[in-house]
């Protein structure tokens, strides 16, 4: 799970915090919280010059990634396709999720639809569903607690679709070639 | 069928187990020397990339140009 932004006071931390919870408990899944901030990704470089080399690990480890990102300017964080640019192979036939947010009505709709073909050309696999966060500061309170709880059934159908789509494809990484004749 | 480098099947560095190949990306050439190594038909650096079926870990291998 990423939270991909670095601002300081970010509410899509919340929501990030909270679909990690709700993936820990699923049987048999093993998660990690990764925080973009964190990771301390170099800005004077692009691509696998600043790989960090523990988020790479980590991201060949998976089988499926969810991004919780709020939407800036009708587009996803310069920082969130910056450090996600730092690998490429990890990415390949691996399902992605994304969860959006926005302090605003639209959810952060516009900025899934922005990062749906940036996830395309990495190789992800994207699910059907997304969660969308719309008026986010009357969804959760000040100590990022859970404030709307019909929320929880939304995430649950996301968190099935991204778990079954993970298992698939990780059966298709080990066990199903690529059929092109020569590449 | 061609038996060069980029054809061997690859092994996984931690268990031994024959990787298997699933995909192959497509990249942009990173400096000359890679822009060398260009695939014409594909117009991109070729990496396979392979996945143990034991594991699961990935490994990209790099392809050079087709012939």
């Amino acid at each position: 799970m990423l939270i991909g932004t670095v601002r300081q006071g970010r509410m899509s931390e919340h929501a990030a915090r909270l679909v990690h919870n709700e993936l820990s408990m699923r049987p048999g899944v093993e998660t990690q919280l990764i925080d973009i901030r964190e990771l301390g990704v170099a800005s004077d470089d692009e691509g696998a010059a600043v790989k960090v080399p523990s988020f790479s690990a980590a991201l060949d480890r998976a089988d499926g990634v969810v991004i919780t990102s709020p939407e800036y300017n009708h587009g996803y964080p310069g920082m969130l396709k910056h450090v996600m640019d730092t690998n490429s192979w990890e990415y390949v036939h691996k399902a992605v999720g994304v969860v959006s947010v926005s302090s605003g009505p639209f959810g952060g709709g516009r900025m899934i639809e922005n990062l749906l073909p940036v996830l395309r050309a990495y190789g992800l696999v994207p699910i059907s569903r997304d969660v969308s966060i719309p008026n986010v500061h009357g969804v959760f309170g000040e100590e990022g607690q859970l404030l709307d709880e019909n929320f929880l059934h939304r995430i649950d159908g996301f968190l099935a679709e991204l778990i079954w789509m993970a298992k698939t494809l990780r059966y298709g990484r080990e066990h199903i070639a690529n059929e092109a004749k020569n590449r | 069928m061609n038996d060069t480098p980029a054809r061997k099947p690859m092994r996984c560095a931690h268990d031994g187990a024959k990787l298997n190949h699933h995909a192959t990306l497509i990249r942009d050439p990173l400096n000359r020397e890679e822009a060398d190594s260009v695939d014409p038909v594909a117009d991109g650096v070729l990496i396979e990339v392979h996945a143990c079926p034991k594991c699961g870990r990935g490994h990209p291998r790099t392809t050079g140009a087709s012939t």
